[in-house]
């Protein structure tokens, strides 16, 4: 049984004339959700709502029963669930990392002392810090401070992990780490991954949410979503005509996204098999290259 | 695999793991067990596991909880809970004010040498109500770096709120009250000062659930130094902290912490988040 975990019910968001957020609707379940879109297209304003971090303008959000939009007590509850790493989370100065996870696990109420730091302890060993425990957050390099940033997420387990650009800066060894850690948890509850990384999205998730322009342009499975791109990539000697994107690969052939299928059988065009950055480019058009990161 | 020649007897190992031996040959066996693996090895069967991980645990433990600014140290001496005192040594809100307060204090005892001079009270009266009100303020730049974080964990912003402000002003006041009480003819303007301090206090933090605190800070302090400074130029500085003046004062506490109250409710908080 895959029961609704949560439920947004046609939420606006506006900054002033600005439309983030266009009546939007969505339900999530068990398991791990792609939530890809451009810069700007509402991915974080989305999240930023979910996380009980900024209020809709209108619409409705229910996670595990509780309005996340209504009174205090039930935003308290919602928050007791969550586990969140934003986009970019700036550290208090002269912290150690076990000081800013042990923060974090006093304002998740771990109130008992001894079983906050055995939880500190395991999430930092869990993200690969557990012998960086007492070093100062300034000395660490990129890739191990969203390391940090994401084992704070983890305290207590939370039934939903809301997680932004969560590779981001991670080498490719740590992101395979994050893949084992995120699958695991994917079994037991909900998480959200915004990302411009369609690979992790691919690797990881069993369905897709491409948001552009405050609404949903997709949602469905990774099949689903790369079969939206079936019999329109192409492999051949030159680019396509009207091609959205074309680039040698490293056989040195021309691979073109889109464009104009030649009507003759042609000998140096074969059709290629799309991946979900294909079915992304293709979806959202020049408005993809925002944020989409195209791998040459 | 060891090189030694000698090693313990499982005899000697017991005695040792027993505390039975005199201090000079149990640093013997102690220095001889750090280098040989096949003692260590045999000592093993002489230690209890369970024994041997909880002592672990005590040392990385140890090792890995930080250590609290000196001024939360003294609050945990004063019967702070640990907990709170993790939020507040994240937020570094005591040094500042304990710094701030001690050049006020000593600015103002040089000024008050001088009695004659209408300038140091009004000194005092502009500076001693902003130290609370930049403590707090100070509280909040360094917390608002993890403001988005924060407010998406379930601890009452309320509560949050309150124990930074409490701690600052705990802090702080004690010390510009006595400083001030030694300064020759301020009277009681070393006590008045506490009226605008706890409206300006209070109008920050009101001011701090919709503006950041880099904003908040620079706001309030001018908003004062107008009013001392019009006070001043009138010639009637004393009127600032005088008995109307403190019912002023009365009434702007009472209705910012009723905002406050309505503002942590009805909306997340701090409010530097758009």
């Amino acid at each position: 049984m895959n029961e609704t975990l949560v439920a947004v019910e046609a939420v606006t968001k506006r900054y002033g004339d600005t439309v983030a957020l266009d009546a939007m609707s969505l339900t999530l379940r068990s398991g791990l959700t792609g939530l890809l879109g451009p810069n700007g297209a509402g991915k974080t304003t989305l999240i930023r709502i979910l996380t009980t971090a900024t209020a809709p303008s209108s619409g409705r959000i229910t996670v595990f029963g509780h309005d996340a939009t209504g009174s205090l007590v039930d935003r308290t509850e919602v928050r007791r669930q969550l586990g969140y790493v934003p986009q970019e989370v700036r550290f208090p100065r002269g912290l150690t990392c076990f000081a800013f996870v042990d923060y974090i696990a006093v304002l998740k109420e771990w109130t008992d002392t001894a079983r906050r730091h055995t939880e500190v302890r395991r999430v930092l060993d869990l993200v690969g810090l557990g012998d960086r425990a007492t070093r100062k957050i300034r000395a660490l390099s990129g890739g191990q401070r969203r390391r940090l940033a994401l084992s704070q997420a983890f305290l207590g387990r939370p039934r939903l992990l809301v997680l932004d650009e969560p590779t981001a800066g991670l080498d490719p060894e740590q992101r395979a780490s994050l893949r084992t850690l995120l699958s695991e948890h994917g079994r037991t509850g909900a998480v959200l991954l915004a990302t411009h990384q369609t690979e992790d999205v691919a690797a990881l998730c069993e369905r897709i949410i491409v948001v552009d322009a405050g609404r949903i342009r997709f949602d469905g499975t990774v099949a689903e979503f790369v079969a939206t791109a079936a019999g329109r990539v192409w492999l051949g000697d030159a680019p396509l005509p009207g091609a959205l994107q074309t680039w040698r690969t490293g056989t040195g052939r021309i691979r073109s996204i889109g464009g104009v299928a030649p009507t003759a059988p042609d000998p140096t065009v074969s059709a290629a098999e799309p991946t979900v950055e294909d079915a992304y480019l293709l979806m959202l058009g020049p408005a993809a290259h925002a944020g989409a990161e195209v791998a040459a | 695999m060891s090189t030694m020649s000698w090693h313990c007897d499982p005899h000697l190992l017991a005695r040792y793991s027993a505390g039975a031996l005199d201090a000079v040959l149990a640093a013997s066996v102690e220095a001889h067990l750090v280098h040989c693996t096949q003692c260590q090895t045999a000592m093993a069967a002489h230690t209890d596991p369970d024994e041997s991980d909880r002592i672990w645990a005590g040392v990385r433990e140890a090792i890995a909880r930080p250590v609290l600014p000196w001024p939360v140290r003294l609050l945990r001496r004063c019967g702070l809970n640990d907990e709170d005192a993790v939020l507040l040594s994240v937020s570094r809100s005591l040094r500042g004010p304990w710094t701030l307060a001690t050049v006020v204090v000593l600015v103002c005892a040089v000024w008050a040498s001088f009695p004659d001079d209408p300038r140091g009270k009004a000194a005092y009266l502009l500076v001693a109500p902003l130290v609370p009100v930049l403590g707090v303020v100070a509280a909040f730049v360094s917390v608002d770096q993890t403001a988005e974080l924060a407010v998406t964990t379930p601890y009452s912003k309320a509560r949050l709120t309150l124990l930074r402000t409490l701690a600052v002003i705990v802090t702080t006041v004690p010390l510009v009250v006595a400083m001030g009480a030694l300064i020759p003819g301020i009277g009681w303007m070393a006590v008045t000062w506490l009226g605008p301090a706890f409206g300006l206090t209070l109008t920050a933090l009101v001011g701090l659930t919709w503006l950041s605190a880099e904003v908040i800070g620079p706001a309030v302090l001018a908003g004062w130094a107008a009013v001392v400074a019009g006070a001043y130029g009138h010639d009637t500085v004393a009127t600032t902290v005088a008995a109307p003046a403190q019912l002023g004062y009365l009434v702007l506490t009472v209705v910012t912490a009723a905002v406050l109250s309505l503002r942590i409710r009805s909306t997340n908080f701090p409010g530097a988040l758009p």
